[in-house]
């Protein structure tokens, strides 16, 4: 595991508008046109900087650029790929841009209006109701009003520094090149991954982990279970439903400190003596609030496993953090004690596990999983060729 | 509301659990009582069982933990009656709208 967070950019719940529910110009809603306060048109432009003068140059790609591409990684796209895009926002600000923004699609032609508003954001499963259903409701017309941006770009609310989540490129779980983590039977896909984002990364990595975890399955034996194991592992796991209300802790009360705990000990700027305070509070945690979570019913257990969850994953990212002895604009990761900004001897993958009760830290070369196609085409013979012949499963 | 008893599944079935509906600041979830006929789709859809069918027999569901909503309008879509579900964001998360600035294009 290496450290993840970044700060929030998106999220569901909390104080956080509905996710494609503020004006912005990503994904669902690329490649809506954006206004600042005054209702002066924000400019597109392309990966080389040329601003483009309409609607329809958004839509392809620069002057020898063969395709772009956007989702996944999207705040820091490879030349390659970059698609068109509007100013960066220093830019806007240096040129009397003035906030808030508004995702204006009024001045689009009208199929343009219709795609993002009706077909994309009408017809995705997580908008069609929250966002679509609702605004309409609500007297939200695309023909006649503009929908205000939060914050300085895309996200889905003005999230604080300190308000972190696992989004994006940084960070993640480590994995074999048949994204088995160290855990043997175990994979990763998704955004648990380093540098993996957004529906298009999901889905190709969850379809290739999990062929690679069936060809595992068919080539292991089933071993025997232990009773004893089972008992023991129900009689932990209903642990909580037996325990007094009165004297107990809820998940919500834990959920709440734990999230504090990491919003002071673990926010945008990140030193040792924080994180180890961290570390110190979140121990505590799990030796005095643990022990004394209670459920009254099946649904607060499932909460109560979550939190608990929550709370390891909390002291892995304070662990991992603590393992990474310099700053990084990629990473999105900055040390008050170690300023210096992605110095070549940190250039790699800083990975923690746990061995017993301690945290083993080691180092892996960014090129550890050699060349990409040569390496893909050794590891995938029989895929491939049963994919040639039609016959994939 | 008192504490409502339910029954265990499964292996489970012989065990009685209390359910309390919990407090929350905001109202995500409606039932029209005139439109639902309690079919509880929405309950055995909903991603993060907030909901709980009613006691009696056809009326609308429970919003047993409303704090829990993830305003994911899966229960609304799942629901067979037009207007028996309606979802609404808390005030605060309301995104702003206004006139266009200018007319368009």
């Amino acid at each position: 595991m290496m450290e993840k967070t970044v700060r929030a950019e998106f999220s569901a719940a909390g104080r956080s508008f509905p996710p494609y529910g503020t004006g912005n110009n990503h994904n669902t809603w690329y490649a809506a046109t954006m206004v600042d306060a005054r209702g002066v048109e924000i400019p597109y432009a392309d990966r080389d900087g040329r601003e483009l003068r309409t609607v329809s140059e958004r839509y392809y790609p620069a002057p020898g650029q063969k395709f772009f591409l956007k989702g996944g990684v999207i705040d820091n796209p490879k030349y390659e790929y970059r698609g068109p895009e509007t100013l960066p926002f220093d830019e806007l600000i240096r040129r009397g841009y003035q906030l808030p923004f508004y995702a204006d699609l009024s001045r689009m032609p009208e199929s343009e209006r219709k795609v993002i508003w009706g077909m994309m954001v009408g017809e995705e499963a997580k908008t069609k109701v929250p966002v679509y259903q609702n605004y309409t409701e609500r007297g939200f017309d695309p023909d006649r009003h503009m929908l205000q941006s939060y914050g300085t770009g895309w996200q889905s609310a003005s999230f604080l520094e300190q308000e972190r989540q696992f989004f994006g490129a940084p960070g993640g779980l480590m994995h074999d090149w048949d994204l088995k983590t160290n855990i043997d039977g175990i994979y990763a896909c998704g955004d648990q991954l380093y540098a993996s984002d957004c529906a298009g990364a999901a889905c190709a990595t969850g379809y290739y982990a999990g062929r690679k975890a069936a060809d595992y399955a068919e080539g292991v034996e089933l071993c025997q279970c232990s009773q004893e194991d089972i008992r023991a592992e129900k009689e932990r796991l209903y642990a909580p439903l037996s325990r007094d209300e009165k004297s107990g802790i809820s998940w919500k009360e834990l959920n709440k400190a734990i999230s504090k705990a990491m919003q002071n000990y673990c926010g945008g700027v990140k030193c040792d003596s924080l994180l180890l305070e961290g570390l110190d509070l979140l121990k505590k945690y799990e030796e005095e609030a643990v022990p004394v979570l209670y459920a009254a019913n099946p649904h607060e257990l499932m909460r109560v496993h979550e939190v608990m969850d929550i709370l390891t994953v909390a002291r892995l990212v304070l662990q991992a953090s603590l393992a990474r002895k310099s700053s990084s604009e990629p990473l999105c990761f900055m040390r008050s004690d170690y300023p210096e900004t992605d110095p070549p001897r940190d250039r790699k993958y800083i990975v923690i596990r746990q061995e017993d009760e301690s945290v083993v830290v080691r180092q892996v070369p960014l090129d550890f999983f050699g060349d990409l196609e040569e390496e893909y085409e050794k590891r995938n013979r029989d895929y491939m060729e049963r994919e040639a012949a039609g016959n994939g499963r | 509301m008192e504490d409502r008893k339910i029954q265990g599944m499964g292996e489970d079935s012989g065990t009685e659990y209390s359910v309390r509906q919990s407090p929350a600041s905001l109202n995500p979830i409606c039932f029209d009582p005139d439109i639902c006929i309690g079919c509880n789709r929405c309950v055995q859809v909903c991603q993060c069982d907030i909901l709980f069918p009613a006691e009696r027999k056809g009326e609308p569901p429970v919003v047993m933990y409303p704090g829990e909503c993830y305003y994911c309008g899966a229960c609304v879509m799942e629901c067979p009656g037009k207007g028996a579900i309606s979802l609404r964001h808390p005030l605060m998360n309301q995104a702003k709208f206004v006139p266009a600035a200018r007319p368009k294009a």
